[in-house]
């Protein structure tokens, strides 16, 4: 049986310098309530994230932390999960960062399924950098950097997550974060790579993807007769912009495999757990062996 | 819950009300205190319980009334003064101010915040006019921590 922890134990001292009203703030609220509800201990977690200001969401967290370089979370998260598998790993990146400088390490993550949990703050603009348009800016998007309006197609993160073969897709939406701290605890417990890909208003320069715009389109799959495990309903869903958007689980493969489960050096226990024969025996020869097991 | 008083002399008038607004926000454009005034109200309809916005309906202006109709079915419990900032600031032109995040003048960015408590106080001065003391307790008790103050000191 699970005991529920109290959220403030992942209180950090740390002042926030998100802008007021962002809705990183409520992602940052949504995590803490969902390791609380699953028991998980700070200790028990690691939060990794990359470059932008919803990267910063780690520093704002009592919990281990590992802000990584722009792009990079995902290959370090995956790292720190093969090191010590007992490690609850959740990444924390923006759009920018997770689909664009970092969008090869998104899709390899999608099919590798490591046993990770990657929450998205998709504000669909690059905001520490003063609002340059970003992957997943809508074709027309006026910004600095694009005055004459975006001219590329939006990244679609979801069709693409379906395509490469992830195992748990997601939406959620920062003005219902009880709703999105339901999607985290999901996406913690289910065994593989979670893509919970967070619609977040950036308040000071996305001024068209406001609260309300997101408001007066958003729906919640689960008051719908949905099923998760139904690939091409998926598809349907993800492509779902505009008029529309859905908010809950749009896929999950039940039972499925994570990655560190099938690596065989790992069968004799994690580098981790293996540390203890190092430091009880830390001669040379010791570390030798324990590298030789692990080539 | 309490009952509020009986309507007074132009309590239902919109152009009143905006005025009102105008003036505590000496805000220059009709538009500008409309969208303070949509923003606030919208994010009340995101905290409060239903019968607290219909109540509240009934003692303003019918034009405003759209904003206070919450497309969710329950108050989200974990809303708190960050978000209802959230959806104040969209009504904030966010160019051209001072940005505190780096100390100095952008062109391209401010730091809303106190703009946005502002704007939300200007909003909710005007309507603590039209409500009974009681209930203007009531609803701070059911606002969002922070926000029950920027209402009672409004």
């Amino acid at each position: 049986m699970v005991t529920r922890l109290d959220p403030k134990l992942f209180d950090a001292t740390t002042d926030i310098t998100w802008c007021a009203g962002c809705g990183d703030f409520a992602i940052l609220k949504a995590l803490k309530l969902a390791l609380a509800d699953l028991g998980i201990e700070p200790y028990q977690a690691l939060v990794v994230s990359g470059i932008g200001c919803g990267s910063k969401l780690p520093d704002y967290m009592n919990v281990n932390a590992y802000l990584t370089n722009h792009g990079r979370p995902l290959p370090i998260a995956t790292a720190a999960k093969l090191a010590n598998p007992d490690l609850h790993v959740i990444v924390t990146n923006g759009d920018g960062d997770s689909y664009g400088i970092g969008g090869n390490h998104f899709v390899q993550s999608c099919r590798r399924n490591p046993n990770l949990t990657h929450i998205v703050e998709n504000n669909q603009i690059y905001g520490l950098t003063k609002g340059q348009y970003s992957p997943t800016s809508d074709k027309g998007f006026v910004t600095t950097t694009s005055p004459d309006g975006a001219i590329e197609l939006a990244f679609n993160p979801l069709s693409v997550a379906l395509g490469a073969g992830a195992t748990f897709i997601s939406r959620a939406f920062a003005g219902e974060p009880k709703h999105m701290a339901g999607l985290i605890a999901q996406g913690i417990q289910h065994q593989g790579y979670a893509l919970i890909d967070v619609l977040q208003p950036c308040v000071t320069f996305n001024r068209t993807n406001t609260y309300d715009w997101y408001r007066k389109r958003v729906y919640h799959l689960e008051d719908e007769d949905y099923d998760p495990s139904d690939r091409k309903a998926a598809w349907e869903k993800a492509h779902e912009w505009e008029e529309r958007i859905p908010l809950g689980v749009l896929y999950r493969v039940e039972g499925a495999t994570a990655y560190e489960d099938q690596v065989k050096a790992l069968e004799g226990g994690s580098p981790v757990s293996r540390l203890d024969d190092l430091v009880k025996d830390p001669r040379p020869q010791q570390y030798e062996r324990l590298k030789e097991r692990f080539t | 819950m309490p009952q509020m008083g009986g309507q007074k002399e132009g309590t239902l008038d919109y152009g009143q009300f905006l005025s009102e607004v105008q003036a505590n926000g000496s805000f220059t454009s009709r538009e500008e205190t409309e969208g303070a005034v949509a923003s606030v109200l919208m994010a009340m309809a995101e905290v409060l319980p239903r019968e607290q916005l219909q109540a509240l309906a009934t003692r303003l202006p019918p034009e405003v009334m759209v904003f206070l109709r919450r497309s969710g079915s329950e108050p989200d419990p974990l809303f708190d003064s960050h978000l209802f900032l959230g959806w104040v600031v969209s009504s904030v032109d966010a160019t051209g101010g001072r940005d505190e995040t780096t100390g100095g003048l952008d062109m391209t960015a401010s730091y809303s915040g106190p703009e946005a408590i502002r704007r939300a106080q200007c909003v909710f001065s005007a309507l603590k006019k039209r409500i009974e003391p009681d209930h203007q307790q009531v609803l701070a008790d059911l606002l969002p921590e922070d926000v029950n103050g920027w209402f009672l000191n409004a």
